[in-house]
């Protein structure tokens, strides 16, 4: 028999009241604020996949970000395809490094695979720097300069759907996941791996798994916030802020509970927005300032909730 | 391929010295008090602002802008150590890399915020100018770092190994406990290894600006590096960050010389990697502190 939690309910009156925004409103501004929040509720939710079931605290993430942005220039520029064919490309350009970074994380302790992952994100994004591009003699592109993708031909009110849908589906993944077998072996996995060990389970291999959802989902988000920019660079797509961006939601809303990443970047990213949106363009920097004090404050102060709460 | 000269590899072994001076700040925190500030490399590039701003604005030479830089950058350290101070006796691992991180965060967008994204650098009087040893020609800034950083380097070692404070600092490091019988206060350890660090960063990230600028995503540059000079020898060991420092500084001098300048940064993150993956706890095993979080 199944149970209806409390967070199911609020879940479900959150995606009804969501998806008639655009009844209400017609405004470009909320739109473009809502696909960032989705975007990041997605990648926060990636992440959650790997940090909060399977215990692997990846912090470059912002490479498989990075990579599934740079599969649609690819897909763009050395193949000449539709950006939707640089989806499927960016994510097939993570594999190989889905299994370096779980190979990494089958032999370093756990704080030393999050200094590797850590540094990861910026070997790849001094490689890619140096690449240019030609398309003719004495025109270069890429490199540092970044390159311009082409946009679909999108409204924003469809952009807003569809990173809704991923959302969504995203969510119902984890929803799956968490009951399935998989799941719990993710979360013996993060509990005590030695246990887990002898009681037959390969960790490694769940690992791997857990990375590679991870990874996949995190790739696509990649790519459709390069569709929907039309422009990136490596220092925009690898950079250490979008890792932190990646973790804000997830840590914020609750690690390990499948509405967290959602819940928490519902409640940070908008508020960023309007508060970015207030003081205006030129304080970039507050947005960071806000995020790391949300990182912190919010991990506090579920520590000291727990630590008096008699169920510790 | 590109042959360097003599004036190049002492000039290299100046900057490791430097190097190892910005390392000596994550070696000590993991080492003795056993932490690990994230946040150092965004903490190190933001005192590197300071000292720009006092340099330049108040028209004085980077050299004199020194203890300026020094003595802001202890409440700086003396403020994200404390908010960690729970977290560090309670040895809760996870808890430190979020609050650091959060701290990591708030310096970069107060760089952001305060100086902009662009790049800043001094230029001094004697930038230009060499020093004659023997047959080779160095440049006198390179002197200058390096002496700057080995000198404090020593007087660090001296601290740890000849004086008293050094022995409790170890002491504390190996047993928690058994130094508080011995009223030794673990948490005025902590202090007094926080202090030293800041002075540490204070100078190097002041020094630094003889040689180069800085621009805001430095910051992940030299938190590999002080990982790298930290899990080289010994966390903690000052020799270690020594010759951690020189050998980042000459394995990106070979990189530059077989790949060109662009991959110099590449040098420090590869190393690091594969110094993880050879040896998690430095080439000499350390006590204290094992790898898992759960553990």
């Amino acid at each position: 028999m199944k149970r209806i939690k409390i967070s199911d309910i609020v879940f479900a009156v959150l995606i009804v009241i969501i998806g008639f925004i655009p009844l209400v409103t017609r405004s470009s501004y909320i739109f473009s604020l809502m696909f960032n929040t989705f975007l990041w509720a997605l990648c926060g939710q990636a992440w959650n996949i790997i940090a909060g079931y399977t215990g692997q605290w990846s912090l470059g993430h912002a490479l498989f970000f990075g990579l599934g942005a740079y599969g649609v220039v690819m897909a763009q520029y050395l193949l000449g395809l539709n950006p939707l064919v640089g989806l499927f490309l960016g994510m097939l350009i993570c594999i190989p490094f889905v299994f370096i970074i779980s190979g990494l994380s089958f032999r370093l302790g756990n704080i030393y695979f999050i200094m590797a992952t850590l540094v990861f994100p910026l070997i790849v994004q001094i490689l890619i720097g140096h690449y240019t591009y030609s398309k003719s003699e004495d025109i270069v592109i890429g490199g540092w300069q970044g390159f311009v993708v082409n946009r679909l031909p999108l409204t924003p009110l469809q952009f807003y759907y569809i990173m809704f849908l991923l959302v969504i589906l995203s969510i119902i993944l984890v929803k799956f996941l968490e009951r399935s077998r998989q799941g719990y072996f993710m979360k013996a996995t993060r509990d005590d791996e030695r246990l887990a060990l002898s009681l037959g389970i390969n960790t490694n291999k769940i690992k791997t798994l857990a990375m590679f959802i991870s990874a996949m989902l995190t790739s696509v988000a990649g790519s459709i916030y390069a569709i929907y920019t039309g422009y990136i660079a490596p220092t925009s797509v690898f950079d250490f802020s979008i890792s932190m961006n990646i973790i804000l939601g997830a840590i914020v809303g609750g690690l390990g509970t499948v509405y967290g990443p959602f819940f928490g970047a519902l409640v940070v990213f908008p508020l960023f927005q309007l508060i970015q949106g207030w003081v205006g363009g030129k304080f970039i920097g507050l947005t960071y300032i806000l995020s790391g004090f949300f990182l912190m404050s919010a991990y506090l102060i579920r520590l000291r909730f727990r630590a008096k709460s008699p169920l510790k | 391929m590109y042959i360097p000269s003599n004036a190049v590899l002492i000039q290299t072994f100046l900057i490791g010295c430097l190097y190892g001076l910005i390392g000596l700040g994550v070696s000590l925190l993991f080492g003795v008090a056993k932490v690990i500030n994230w946040a150092y490399g965004n903490m190190f590039i933001f005192l590197m602002y300071l000292s720009w701003t006092f340099a330049s604005k108040l028209g004085i030479d980077p050299l004199l802008a020194v203890p300026i830089g020094v003595v802001f950058s202890i409440p700086i350290f003396f403020i994200v150590h404390k908010t960690m101070e729970p977290l560090v006796f309670k040895e809760n691992v996870i808890g430190q890399l979020v609050v650091t991180l959060g701290f990591s965060l708030i310096f970069y967008g107060l760089i952001y915020v305060i100086w902009g994204p662009a790049t800043k650098s001094l230029m001094s009087q004697y930038s230009m100018s060499t020093i004659k040893l023997g047959e080779t020609i160095i440049q006198l800034p390179y002197l200058i770092i390096g002496l700057a950083g080995i000198i404090p380097l020593v007087l660090v070692h001296f601290l740890v190994t000849k004086t008293w404070y050094g022995k409790a600092m170890q002491a504390t490091a190996q047993n928690k406990t058994l130094t508080r019988i011995f009223g030794i206060r673990p948490e005025m350890i902590y202090y007094l290894v926080v202090v030293v660090v800041a002075v540490a960063a204070g100078l190097a990230a002041s020094l630094i600006f003889t040689l180069w600028g800085v621009q805001p995503t430095d910051g992940s540059f030299y938190i590999s590096l002080a990982f790298v000079v930290t899990m080289i020898y010994r966390p903690g060991s000052i020799i270690g960050a020594l010759i951690g420092g020189l050998i980042v500084s000459y394995a990106e001098l070979l990189v530059k010389s077989l790949l060109g300048n662009w991959a110099t940064g590449v040098a420090t993150y590869v190393l690091f990697i594969i110094l993880l993956l050879v040896r998690q706890h430095g080439i000499r095993k350390s006590v204290g502190l094992k790898g898992g979080i759960s553990e």
